[in-house]
């Protein structure tokens, strides 16, 4: 019975990440074909399968799989930190010199890339006024 | 942090699929800490201690 259980939260694991995968694939092919209208229904569709599996079976994650998620945040953050700290005050200072030029698609990753840090920031605050 | 796990559970002739199923974690988990890859929390720890009517320093001890 054990075993079963087992393979069968196993097997919800990789449905629940299948159907991510797939809402993400039908999400971006639907779009490029020229469906942005039914590519936002799958993707809903396809998520919101994936969250209604992950409410029936709550044992399908556990404390290993939070911390991994928590690793890979810290990483992304770290990433978000490099970007704002060196990269983009490293491009601003080559452009005003003119060793390079600052184009356009920079500037909307770095205002979404600062936004994000503000988001980050602010939720920081957030849990340490609540601990 | 080192642990014996492996023997306490083949001692009571459990799979790691039965040990996770029993303190409600995956088997990857229960792999994973067998493996010294992962340190479990508190909660995980007592839960381990408390299936095998042991104590958490029976089963784990500082590396």
């Amino acid at each position: 019975m054990a075993i079963h259980n087992s393979h069968r939260t196993e097997w919800n694991r990789l449905l629940f990440f299948g159907l991510l995968a797939a809402a993400f694939i039908a999400m971006l092919g639907l779009m490029i074909s020229g469906f942005p209208a039914v590519a936002a229904v799958a993707f809903f569709i396809l998520v919101g399968t994936a969250t209604v599996l992950r409410g029936i079976d709550d044992s399908m994650f556990d404390e290993r799989d939070t911390e991994i998620v928590r690793i890979a945040s810290s990483n992304t953050i770290a990433v978000l930190s490099f970007s704002s700290a060196i990269f983009f005050p490293t491009m601003a200072l080559l452009t005003a010199l003119g060793y390079t030029e600052w184009p356009r698609w920079l500037s909307i990753i770095s205002v979404f890339d600062a936004t994000l840090f503000v988001v980050w920031v602010s939720t920081l605050l957030l849990a340490r006024y609540h601990r | 942090m080192n642990n014996v796990l492996p023997e306490y559970r083949e001692r009571h002739d459990l799979s790691q699929a039965d040990l996770a199923e029993a303190v409600g974690v995956t088997r990857q988990t229960i792999n994973a800490i067998e493996r010294e890859r992962y340190n479990p929390s508190l909660n995980l720890a007592f839960a381990l201690a408390a299936h095998f009517d042991s104590h958490i320093e029976d089963l784990f001890s500082p590396s």
